[in-house]
């Protein structure tokens, strides 16, 4: 296993974006890998950076958007910055492919299904019409699409919610990619096709084995389906584990906040939710320290004028960056002390901090 | 058709009864969508209900129909003591402002060329109080209560504000006519987990301040459970079950609140991921199926699920559901003890 190399190697990408207000550092300095059949969690609020940094990965971003040096995107041995229009056309589909988060605006209105899930199958690999037609019957089979003959004549508008997404993901496997990056799926769907398309791409990825990448805004999301899980927050990691440790021994209180704002169905009625205040910073700005800080119930002096880095807590694969972990006596500290002033060092009021 | 059964009505005492509501579409060619099928159901003034169901199970629909958005094609809304179905135009402007909505995406729902101040008095306007302090001192209570510093964003235009602020702005707007009802159709489903929570948060509280009755519609089973008094579990127009958010939970009697249950990812990695998933696609309600609705994806179907509608009966005492072959609870109707208990039902 450690001679392998990891199929996905993410190291310092950055990414930045040209606006009329200024430079807006959407990811700023992410690594991590992934190895093939992995599936990896990352999860953050909107705006996050978690959507930019998989279309960095991609390599499907906008033309206004800056990469810097020293940001390094290795999929299977290949920088996939370096790849030309061409080259990346044939990288596309066949190698890593994406599913978004809208269905209907991802799938072409005015054609039908069958033509959109051979489309693909034609390019890449050079099938007629008739094969590829039977690939695409194939593919909508296992993606689970009853009457699927009747189904490839029709058009998106035709079909449910849960239904077009099935089509988009027939799409991305078309071609057996290695990755397959799913950008918030579910979000879109109700919770009970939500757990039908999640079971779905837990089935396919064993039986094809793919890798994953799993973006969501829930942790309940990705707390069953991921092996790992990346924290992000305002364009950084700010944790990753895996996701048993994860759950058991949450050190950042960025990954407890989001936790605690779950509503969970155990819990009582008119249970009271831990909601996070305010919201991420503006990153057109100059962030200094922890990015986190300003919303956060331990923050410290150290917190505002210093950055954390990730660093190793002990336990494998277990980085997180904070001063005060969750958990630690720095932070049963932190929040004494805060609670005792009833303000953080970030001017966070705790006593306000519980009514929004 | 058979009505889906009354016996969860609690009588007069309720500020808001819905009986019998029918709602249809034309769908051309002489079909006819059967949205909202003969549902009942009625309110207790400071009570919250949850109408939790999958999209297309007729929930926002008759949300809608309660503020005869349109009217109903049959059945009666009584607010108040009013029958909203017979009201005339005019009557009806001015029982509206007493109840008010709020919808899913919050965004689309507010004009984006306006300034908030002005989205916000515009129901004053409309009333005409908006002349005076007295107008714009409300306003900028009713952004405050929301959590929104009316000093900083009276003058701004929704694009420099988040979904979840377009959210309490949305809530802020509802709150200005001091209505007794707010219907809150998907609130929270636009938004993000973190986000979900401060407005389900500030949702409780406006209703404990402004003393409201809420209405929430959503899909998400866990969430209505937070915030609820009483749920209402619907499929494809029908009612499935009626009970208080913790016996439903504890006790789920009708198979399908079992999936809704079952569907709800849990943040727990040592919680394994359920094997229990739905069934296919819901069923067209141009032709829903005969009998019990849910039959065609139900774990349990009989042959007498197709033959004759359930009615909905009480199983608990205030639990009430509508199958043939409910999932044992228990504490029956005979027996003495509430049905709230902690444990785990199924």
């Amino acid at each position: 296993m450690e001679s392998e190399r990891p199929l996905l190697e993410v190291e310092n990408l950055r990414t930045y974006f040209d606006t009329p207000r200024g430079i807006l550092k959407a990811v700023d300095g992410v690594s991590f890998t992934l190895d093939k059949g992995e599936t990896i969690g990352i999860v953050g609020e909107s705006g996050s950076g978690k959507s930019v940094l998989v279309r960095s990965i991609m390599n499907i971003l906008t033309s206004n958007a800056i990469i810097p040096d020293g940001s390094e995107v290795i999929f299977d041995g290949k920088d996939t910055r370096n790849l030309s229009r061409s080259e990346a056309k044939h990288f596309w589909g066949t190698q890593m492919a994406m599913i978004f988060q809208d269905p209907m605006t991802s799938l072409n209105p005015v054609k039908k299904v069958g033509i959109q899930i051979t489309e693909s199958i034609r390019y890449h690999l050079g099938a007629s019409k008739q094969e590829a037609m039977e690939r695409a019957l194939g593919l909508m089979v296992q993606v689970g699409i009853p009457e699927p003959r009747k189904r490839l004549k029709e058009y998106p508008h035709q079909l449910s919610g849960g239904m077009r997404q099935r089509v988009t993901i027939a799409i991305a496997l078309a071609c057996n990619p290695k990755l397959l990056i799913a950008d918030e799926p579910t979000t879109a769907l109700d919770v009970t096709v939500q757990k039908q398309i999640l079971d779905l791409l837990a089935s396919l990825q064993e039986e094809l084995g793919m890798a994953m990448i799993l973006i969501t805004h829930d942790l309940g999301v990705v707390a069953g389906r991921a092996r790992r899980i990346g924290v992000m927050y305002a364009g950084k990691m700010v944790e990753t584990a895996d996701t048993t440790t994860l759950f058991h021994h949450m050190n950042h209180p960025y990954t407890e906040a989001l936790f605690k704002s779950i509503p969970r169905v155990e819990h009582q009625s008119h249970t009271r939710l831990d909601a996070i205040s305010g919201r991420p910073p503006d990153m057109v700005l100059d962030l200094v320290g922890c990015r986190f800080a300003p919303r956060c119930r331990y923050a410290q002096e150290q917190c505002i004028t210093e950055e954390p880095d990730l660093f190793d807590t002990g336990q494998t694969g277990h980085r997180q960056a904070c001063f005060y972990p969750v958990g630690s006596t720095e932070n049963a500290e932190a929040l004494a002390a805060n609670q005792a002033t009833g303000i953080t060092a970030a001017g966070l009021d705790l006593t306000a901090a519980a009514v929004s | 058709m058979a009505g889906t059964g009354k016996v969860h009505m609690r009588g007069t005492e309720a500020l808001v009864s819905v009986e019998d509501l029918v709602m249809e579409f034309p769908a051309g060619r002489r079909a006819v969508v059967h949205a909202v099928s003969g549902i009942s159901f009625d309110i207790l003034e400071g009570e919250t209900l949850g109408l939790v169901g999958e999209s297309g199970c007729g929930k926002s629909t008759t949300g809608r129909a309660m503020m005869q958005l349109p009217s109903p094609t049959a059945g009666s809304v009584r607010f108040d003591g009013v029958e909203m179905t017979e009201l005339s135009k005019e009557d009806l402007r001015r029982t509206r402002t007493r109840m008010q909505m709020i919808f899913q995406d919050p965004i689309s729902s507010l004009n984006p060329r306006r300034k908030v101040k002005d989205i916000v008095a515009e129901g004053l306007s409309i009333w005409h109080n908006d002349a005076g302090d007295t107008a714009v001192q409300k306003v900028n209570e009713v952004l405050d209560a929301v959590g929104l510093d009316p000093e900083v964003v009276s003058d701004r235009r929704l694009h420099q504000f988040s979904g979840g602020q377009c959210q309490r702005i949305c809530i802020a707007r509802a709150l200005v006519l001091d209505p007794k009802v707010i219907i809150c159709d998907e609130p929270v489903s636009a938004l993000d987990v973190s986000v979900q929570a401060q407005i389900l948060n500030l949702l409780e509280e406006m209703k404990e301040r402004y003393g409201l009755t809420l209405v929430f519609i959503a899909h998400d089973l866990a969430v209505v459970k937070n915030v609820s008094d009483r749920v209402v579990v619907m499929y494809l127009g029908k009612v499935c079950e009626v009970a208080g958010p913790d016996t439903l939970y504890a006790h789920p009697a009708h198979p399908y609140t079992d999936v809704l249950l079952a569907s709800i990812p849990e943040p727990d990695p040592d919680h394994p991921v359920s094997d229990r998933q739905i069934a296919g696609e819901l069923p067209s309600p141009i032709n829903p199926p005969s009998g019990c609705r849910f039959r065609t994806r139900c774990e349990k179907v009989q042959d007498l699920c197709s033959e004759e509608e359930p009615e909905l009966r009480e199983i608990a005492p205030d639990h009430f559901v509508a199958c043939h072959f409910p999932n044992e609870v228990p504490v029956s109707v005979n027996g003495n003890g509430n049905g709230n208990g902690n444990g785990n039902g199924s």
